[in-house]
């Protein structure tokens, strides 16, 4: 019984529609998470593909970023190989001075030492000097500066460069590398003709290193310069760092340099196009990957909620069907027989409950036989619904029971019934009709407790019986009087509750009247039931509605 | 002033007023069910419980009211021995006296 009241409650509190709230919600809850299921598909699906477009975005971006800083560095390498070719003439314009005056005054010491001493002081040039094109035994005829590195050659080699020198229209560059003091030996001569040829040599850094100041333009990039169209270590002329064999992205450039190259290698110490779009890719996948994970997360919370939602609707359809039909069992163990029987008489009862019908109604009907020729009919109605009202009922009919198997008239009834509940206490209180009919006399005595009056059908129609109504049981001591009414033969009398005749907002006098012109036709009392609930109810009762029919066979 | 909407839409309102002549009265209006009726009847159990409370309900603005209503005004009629029952509509009117509870819930004429 309890376990039935628990249920009702929580069908009655939320409804099948709603969310569900309090407790209710509380025990769903742990009846859902029995079974506490993995991710859905929806969120694994939204995960990849979220994941996926991240990684395309930030692959696509990843492979922008490189295409741009790799068309940057191109175009610093460029902008560098243009500088270093612009600085090659700053060479080449002394030398070929050299060399026309050195024709033109036969080599004289002086004009050539006036020349190039402020270009011998280490800066272009640390020497200077002018050799014969064609000599066999070659031997610097002026020397300017320090002596040069090229008179502590094998004199074929002197010879070959200078005759070199005077075939060419540049600067020959010789490479003194490997020697220490490191130089680089720059010679040139006027032409095919030329007599002399003017040589000077320039020192390079012992260790090779040139540092790059931070505020000049080139100032974030490494690089290193070659002299020859290869990065040989060995013909290193210069370089930002210590170990010039630069790793990720590097670009290159070769400049002409007299007859020979220049290679210039570069590499950037930071990202080119700045840091943010260095970081860009980064921070999609980052910012891609957050926006997947919580995409899925509310995927998977959506996904579950709606299963949750959907249980809990089959829950409940479950219970109210349920609830449904516990009621309808214990209303009908509650109440007597389908069709009680008495000698000279034709009984039939109808229960229907209320549209709804979970709520166990507070209505009944009873048949109790008293001896060969007298029986009771009672029809009572408990206020309100629910278990509570139906215990109120049962306590009520079984107490009937009991006062009618003492002998006690229908008034003495009422009256004793009058102090078993209490609207105060319990919460209800009941209307009922109590009839004692008399088979052979033709007579009922009525005693009534604000329950309506019932109707007596013969050949001639309906009419009410008019019984005095006291007031309901349940509120106050009270006595009740009894009124007689004859019966017809073969008439028949209808006791019933206000189910069957009360609307809202229309008068019980409305109802009673519809209720009243309803009850004709001269067949079975079974048709008679039938069709008036048919024409009173056609949609199903409100409330819940029982009916009490007893036909004179006689 | 309790103010209930149940489940199935009954609207049901209980509230203490004075009535013209300034005397205390309880307003119910809307409508009042099974749905409704604990939860209005506590309200007006503890309007009309006070001491030197209210002794007449006013029904002019109730438009229905089923058992469970009559149970609730029946119940706060019996924390103070009798109430007065002031602007019915016929049909509660009717329902009072087909009921036979005219003498438990006095009808003002």
């Amino acid at each position: 019984m309890v376990e039935i009241d628990v249920a009702r409650d929580g069908v009655g509190a939320d409804g099948p529609n709603s969310a569900g709230s309090g407790s209710r919600s509380d025990g769903r809850s742990a009846v859902v998470s029995e079974r506490r299921p993995g991710p859905h598909r929806a969120s694994i699906v939204v995960l990849a593909v979220g994941l996926a477009v991240t990684a395309v975005l930030a692959i696509t971006a990843r492979t922008l970023q490189d295409n741009n800083e790799s068309r940057l560095l191109h175009q610093r390498v460029s902008e560098a190989a243009a500088v270093l070719s612009a600085s090659i003439p700053s060479l080449q314009t002394p030398l070929s001075s050299g060399a026309v005056l050195a024709e033109a005054d036969r080599a004289d010491r002086g004009a050539f030492t006036s020349l190039m001493a402020p270009l011998t002081k280490g800066s272009p040039f640390v020497s200077a000097s002018v050799w014969p094109a064609h000599a066999r035994d070659p031997r610097p005829l002026v020397v300017v500066g320090a002596n040069p590195d090229l008179a502590g050659r094998p004199e074929p080699e002197i010879r070959t460069f200078l005759e070199q020198t005077t075939g060419k229209s540049v600067v020959s560059v010789l490479d003194l590398l490997g020697a220490s003091p490191r130089r680089l030996g720059y010679a040139f001569a006027v032409g095919r003709g030329a007599k002399y040829v003017v040589y000077a040599e320039a020192a390079l850094p012992q260790n090779r290193r040139a540092n790059v100041d931070s505020n000049v333009a080139f100032s974030d990039l490494d690089y290193a310069i070659y002299l020859g169209s290869t990065e040989n270590p060995g013909r290193l002329l210069a370089s930002s760092v210590v170990d010039p064999r630069f790793r990720g992205r590097t670009d290159r450039d070769d400049v002409p340099f007299g007859d020979q190259t220049l290679r210039i290698v570069m590499t950037p110490r930071r990202a080119l196009g700045g840091s943010l779009l260095a970081r860009l890719p980064w921070l999609i996948a980052g910012l891609g990957t957050a926006i997947a994970l919580a995409a899925t997360l509310m995927t998977e919370r959506l996904v579950r909620r709606r299963a949750h939602a959907e249980q809990l609707a089959l829950q409940n359809a479950r219970l109210f069907s349920e609830q449904r039909s516990v009621a309808q069992t214990l209303q009908r163990c509650l109440l007597p027989e389908e069709r009680p029987q008495f000698p000279g008489l034709d009984l039939a009862v109808r229960y229907v409950p209320g549209v709804d019908g979970v709520d166990i109604g507070g209505d009944w009907y009873d048949v109790i036989g008293i001896d060969d020729r007298q029986v009771m009919v009672i029809v009572g109605d408990v206020s309100g619904r629910g278990l509570r009202a139906a215990t109120a009922m049962a306590s009520l009919r079984y107490a009937m029971r009991a006062y009618v198997a003492q002998g006690d008239p229908p008034a003495q009834i009422l009256a004793k019934l009058s102090k078993l509940i209490n609207v105060v206490r319990d919460g209800h209180f009941a209307t009922v009709l109590c009839g004692l009919v008399d088979v052979a006399e033709h007579t009922v005595t009525f005693a009534n407790a604000g329950h309506p009056n019932p109707l007596l059908i013969d050949g001639d129609g309906a009419a009410f019986v008019n019984t005095k109504v006291g007031p309901p049981v349940g509120i106050e001591e009270a006595s009740y009087e009894a009124v007689t009414a004859a019966v017809p033969p073969r008439a028949t009398l209808l006791a019933y509750t206000d189910g069957l005749y009360e609307r809202r907002g229309e008068s019980p006098d409305v109802g009673l009247a519809r209720l009243r012109r309803a009850a004709v036709g001269n067949g079975s009392l079974d048709e008679l039931l039938d069709g008036m609930l048919e024409v009173l109810t056609p949609a199903g009762c409100d409330d819940d509605t029982a009916i009490l029919a007893v036909r004179w066979l006689t | 002033m309790a103010h209930v909407e149940s489940d199935n839409g009954a609207r049901g309102t209980v509230e203490s007023a004075v009535d013209a002549s300034g005397a205390p009265i309880v307003k119910i209006s809307g409508e009042i069910d099974i749905s409704n009726a604990e939860m209005l009847g506590r309200s007006l159990e503890r309007i009309v419980g006070a001491g030197g409370g209210p002794r007449v309900v006013d029904l002019a603005a109730l438009e229905f009211m089923d058992s469970s209503g009559i149970a609730m005004l029946l119940r706060a009629a019996a924390r103070v021995d009798s109430v007065q029952i002031r602007n019915p509509s016929s049909i509660v009117r009717r329902i009072i006296e087909c009921t036979g509870l005219a003498g438990v819930l006095h009808l003002e004429s």
